[in-house]
């Protein structure tokens, strides 16, 4: 686990996704004075919080660091030495999701919190009281698509085919379904993983129980893992 | 020591190795030789356990490479020496293989040190030459200290000085006892490095024998080896 670690960190391209996730905290900062400036004029009852507003930014970097644990090892054919040193591919694998997952939940958690404080601090416009539980589930739900990342970078050993993947998860299909006709776009909504962190914390809006809707935000990232493991423990590298 | 037993790998349409069987003993440096598409890298890849065979088996020290409890410290291995992250310090790239063996940084900069690289331990692998990459490879390959050390054609990119060297580590580690497995497309430094040649040709076995044997029946060790893989040279 350690050696997996040392890689994470010690290339640049996990420096600019953390880098890009830090940035929102600026982003965020400068939202929060720009809605400050016009709520008055403009009547506003209440605005989103800047923390809100950013979230994809970084569950999408988090996304990427845990495709490139992946891929990183796949483009350059380091795969071979890695896998030369641990034969023992369920281990590593393993070891991999731990790094990755635990580096994303920090960073992600990090960010989201930093930037919701800082956003109270400096705003004055009326938005949402902060909910730390609420940020750490949006946390976790950024370390699911990290992790699941990391299983579509095993499996395609692409970073352009795994950052896809990821996109589509968080974007691409949601917007899809939103187009359906009314009650199907609902319904199949609620099944979609930018939904599910909201509909564990607000029950009333009628979609899945919080308990089911955190079961599932888990499947996101055990059925692209479950996949990886059943590719990578066989194929040859 | 190495131990093929009647290893077969085919792919879809072409079989890269056709049931070899040979051995790597130790306290000698094996020249392991062939065209190109002979199947040298598919049977080092077996050997490592990275692909799986499709019949046959290669052991080393007497077990498959997959099932040794600390793989570092019974092989060394280097493959390709361009398959590394190029964003990633020299230093970095072998402490993190260093890692997986709780093995410490003092051992890393040992081998830095005995490849030559020490000045350049901080900078990025992608600024470095071809000849760097292969010592940087081979640093990689004695982390652990192995008894058994296979490189496939480590010797490209070297500059004479670097050619020189890598035969005299090779000879040293030999006498040392270890198992060396040594692919190269340089006769020349075969010649003067290998004390046993395994030669193959379409992944088949096409001899197995001393240096010296090949040497004392043919005018030269390239001239044996033109004669003896002539009939398999074809691209597929």
């Amino acid at each position: 686990m350690r050696a997996e670690w040392i890689k994470l960190r010690s290339t640049a391209s996990t420096h600019y996704a953390v880098g890009t996730a830090a940035l929102v905290l600026v982003l965020g900062v400068a939202w929060t004075l720009y809605v400050d400036s016009i709520w008055h004029e403009r009547g506003l009852r209440s605005a989103a919080a800047a923390e809100e507003g950013f979230l994809p930014v970084v569950q999408l970097a988090v996304a990427v660091i845990g495709v490139l644990a992946a891929t990183g090892e796949y483009a350059t054919g380091l795969i071979r030495q890695t896998l030369t040193v641990t034969p023992r591919r369920s281990r590593l694998l393993l070891d991999k999701a731990a790094v990755v997952a635990l580096t994303a939940f920090a960073v992600s958690a990090a960010v989201l919190l930093a930037t919701a404080s800082a956003a109270r601090l400096v705003g004055d416009y009326p938005m949402a009281e902060l909910d730390v539980a609420q940020l750490l589930a949006h946390a976790l739900a950024a370390t699911v698509l990290s992790l699941a990342g990391l299983g579509l970078g095993v499996v395609t050993r692409s970073t352009a085919g795994a950052v896809s993947g990821v996109v589509a998860l968080l974007f691409v299909v949601p917007g899809i379904v939103n187009l359906l006709p009314t009650p199907w776009s609902t319904r199949i909504g609620a099944f979609l993983l930018p939904n599910l962190v909201p509909q564990a914390f607000l029950p009333e809006r009628a979609g899945l129980e919080p308990l089911a809707a955190i079961g599932l935000l888990l499947l996101y990232a055990a059925v692209p893992l479950a996949a990886a493991w059943a590719v990578f423990t066989r194929r040859d590298v | 020591m190495i131990d093929v037993k009647h290893l077969t790998k085919t792919y879809a349409s072409t079989t890269a190795v056709d049931d070899l069987s040979f051995r790597v003993e130790p306290g000698q440096v094996t020249g392991f030789l062939g065209p190109n598409g002979a199947g040298k890298s598919t049977t080092m890849r077996l050997i490592l356990g990275l692909a799986t065979p499709t019949s046959g088996q290669a052991l080393v020290n007497g077990r498959p490479y997959r099932e040794a409890p600390e793989p570092m410290r019974e092989v060394g291995a280097l493959l390709d020496a361009t398959a590394v992250h190029p964003g990633r310090s020299a230093y970095n790239h072998l402490l993190a293989l260093a890692a997986t063996h709780g093995i410490g940084e003092i051992r890393v900069a040992e081998v830095l040190a005995q490849v030559g690289l020490t000045p350049v331990a901080r900078k990025r692998v992608g600024g470095f030459s071809l000849g760097m990459q292969q010592r940087l490879g081979i640093a990689g390959a004695l982390l652990g200290d192995p008894a058994v050390l296979m490189f496939d054609e480590p010797v490209n990119g070297l500059d004479p000085d670097g050619v020189r060297w890598i035969r005299h580590l090779m000879r040293g580690l030999a006498a040392e006892g270890r198992t060396i497995l040594l692919s190269s497309h340089l006769m020349s430094e075969m010649a003067l490095t290998a004390d046993h040649l395994v030669i193959i040709g379409r992944g088949r076995l096409v001899a197995d024998t001393p240096l010296s044997d090949l040497t004392s029946a043919y005018p030269s060790l390239e001239e044996a080896y033109l004669q003896l893989t002539g009939s398999s040279v074809e691209y597929r």
